[in-house]
């Protein structure tokens, strides 16, 4: 192997390369010249230079315009003076990034894009409520059979996922609840906090939770993957509206899974509960369900499932929000199908806290 | 005659059932730009990701340098693939980065040049394909034939001995086409470069080709010079020259 003092050569003010420049080659070369740049030189000489690829060239850039200034490359082989002819870097101008804005510019620029997107949300969501009232009476471009496959997909497959976490949740409210209780003699009011939290908040909420990260990720990935195929603007151009015949379905299908599902989180909440009382707290069946049955109220329930009716729409209308305003390719997807489920959770928890005051 | 750059022996690709390359022998020669054509669903790109180690034959040799490339140990796989180039058929850029960006990949991974130098290295190879404009841009913002050129760029940056192009010019309009040719034309009389492409636009093939590589059904109709393929007495690859399509 050839040593790097050998293929740089300082004699008789001259410095001779010799062999190959490559990207591999250059990095020692480009220490040693730095080791030796006081040597006096008055001319580089690359008759001994055999190939250099553009790693090469911009070392020999670099050579003769930093480090020895003014000093021409001489002798060079045609197939060199080629490569140095093609990609000589010494008259190039780089670009530099481009600036960022400044705070004040960074706010006014916030501050236009929220006022952007809460018309582009108003926008939306009063489009999504026109054609699914509209779309009821009138039948064509509406997707045949997509309300039914949604309901399968939002509603059916979640059945699982939803009902187990309810049951533990039921069963962590109740064993947190029961052991503070106990030591009052009270611990018969597990059925009444367990009915009440999952009934008027647990339930909805935690569900609401579940679908955002489910489903409403997936229709965030669906509609923005569209987006970026130019699948919506091949709706828009057999004359067809993309809100109705993609959105539309998914709002009308939450919209009656979402209580559906909200209830049997709720029924198998208070079964956990139900397990904690009848093993930690030696209650007896009839008992337990007496206690949970006097005090819920209608009014409850009633306020339970509203509020899961707002949280579905809510998971849509932000899953449809984000999927439309996807740009680029994979990366765009990823990163709007990240946002919308955290806009959803952070909605549905807000939105929660709205009503748990007005409900109060 | 050089000694074949790439040797090819007896390489069979199936996917599940359907065999998509059937024996393929094929030697590919040092400093030549070879054409890898035939009707959609022929096995071209198939073929092209065969060789360059992204699909698995299920037998079969690849030898590229000399060296067995097919079922050869990861460190080694990977120094030989420092030496080649891939054009991918939609420019395959990394979409969060910027051009500049995506250009200095292979550089800040591979070699250990200062940073000033992959600087002025990329900003060359951005100037020689036309994108000094763009490279603070994302992938996004710019058109097809800008993503090609930005993706060229990339695949020369390292000055690889061998190029690998699927179709550079899938969706370009003519003249952007003629540019990219004019581009890939240049790389190989300036650095030698061995070129291997899968096309099937013939004003693209007969600016470029010095050999072609007729494929039909995953075999081999015709390897040769592209002069002689007009008149080599194979009715199918004689038609597409006739009337240029399929």
């Amino acid at each position: 192997m050839v040593k790097k003092s050998d293929r740089l050569v300082f004699e008789n003010n001259e410095l001779r390369i010799v062999g190959d420049l490559t990207h591999q080659t250059v990095p020692g070369l480009k220490k040693l010249v730095r080791r030796n740049k006081k040597k006096p030189v008055q001319s580089i000489d690359l008759k001994d230079l055999t190939y250099t690829d553009g790693s090469g060239v911009v070392f020999l850039d670099w050579l003769s315009c930093e480090i020895f200034p003014g000093i021409p490359l001489n002798n060079a082989a045609d197939k060199v003076q080629k490569a140095l002819d093609h990609f000589s870097s010494r008259d190039l101008k780089i670009q530099l990034p481009p600036k960022h804005p400044g705070f004040f510019e960074s706010v006014g620029n916030t501050a236009l894009m929220v006022k952007k997107n809460i018309l582009d949300i108003f926008y939306l969501t009063s489009e999504i409520m026109l054609w699914s009232l509209y779309g009821i009476f009138i039948s064509k471009g509406r997707r045949k059979g997509a309300v039914a496959q949604q309901i399968f997909l939002i509603g059916s497959n979640a059945v699982g996922i939803v009902g187990l976490l309810s049951i533990v949740l039921g069963l962590i409210i109740a064993l947190q609840s029961a052991a503070q209780l106990r030591q009052y003699g009270a611990g018969i009011y597990v059925a009444d906090l367990i009915a009440i939290s999952m009934v008027r908040e647990m339930g909805p909420m935690m569900t609401a939770i579940i679908i955002a990260g489910r489903s409403g990720s997936a229709f965030a990935a669906e509609i923005s993957t569209m987006k970026v195929t130019e699948e919506l603007d091949a709706l828009k151009m057999m004359a067809l509206n993309p809100i109705r015949y993609v959105v539309v379905p998914k709002f009308l299908a939450i919209t009656i899974c979402m209580p559906l599902l909200v209830m049997i989180s709720i029924i198998l909440g208070i079964v956990g509960g139900f397990i904690v009382g009848l093993t930690y707290l030696d209650l007896t069946y009839v008992s337990y369900f007496n206690e949970t049955l006097s005090i819920l109220e209608v009014k409850d329930l009633l306020i339970g499932l509203s509020k899961s009716v707002f949280f579905a729409w809510v998971i849509v209308i932000i899953a449809s929000f984000y999927g439309f305003k996807a740009e680029g390719g994979a990366e765009g997807v990823g990163k709007v199908t990240t946002s919308s489920v955290v806009a959803s959770i952070f909605a549905v928890i807000v939105l929660n806290a709205l009503f748990s005051l007005i409900y109060m | 005659m050089s000694e074949a750059l790439i040797k090819i022996k007896d390489i069979v690709v199936r996917f599940g059932e359907k065999t998509v390359l059937d024996d393929i022998n094929l030697d590919i020669i040092p400093n030549e730009i070879t054409v890898i054509l035939g009707e959609s669903g022929c096995g071209k790109t198939t073929l092209l990701k065969t060789i360059t180690g992204l699909i698995k034959p299920e037998s079969g040799s690849i030898h590229i340098f000399g060296e067995p490339f097919n079922g050869t140990d990861e460190n080694r796989h990977n120094r030989m693939l420092r030496r080649m180039g891939v054009l991918f058929q939609n420019g395959a850029l990394l979409n969060s980065m910027t051009v500049r960006d995506n250009i200095a990949i292979p550089l800040e991974q591979h070699s250990r040049l200062d940073p000033d130098l992959i600087e002025k290295n990329v900003a060359v190879k951005l100037k020689w394909v036309g994108l000094s404009e763009a490279a603070w841009l994302l992938p996004s913002e710019l058109s097809g034939g800008m993503r090609k050129r930005a993706a060229l760029a990339r695949a020369i940056i390292l000055d690889p001995e061998i190029l690998f192009c699927d179709e550079p010019s899938a969706g370009l309009d003519p003249v952007t086409s003629a540019s990219l040719d004019e581009l890939i034309l240049t790389i190989k009389e300036q650095f030698n470069m061995t070129i291997i492409v899968v096309s099937h636009e013939l004003a693209s093939i007969h600016r470029i080709a010095d050999k072609i590589v007729f494929l039909d059904k995953g075999k081999i109709l015709y390897a040769g010079p592209l002069k002689e393929a007009r008149s080599c007495g194979i009715e199918t690859v004689e038609n597409f020259f006739k009337t240029g399509s399929f």
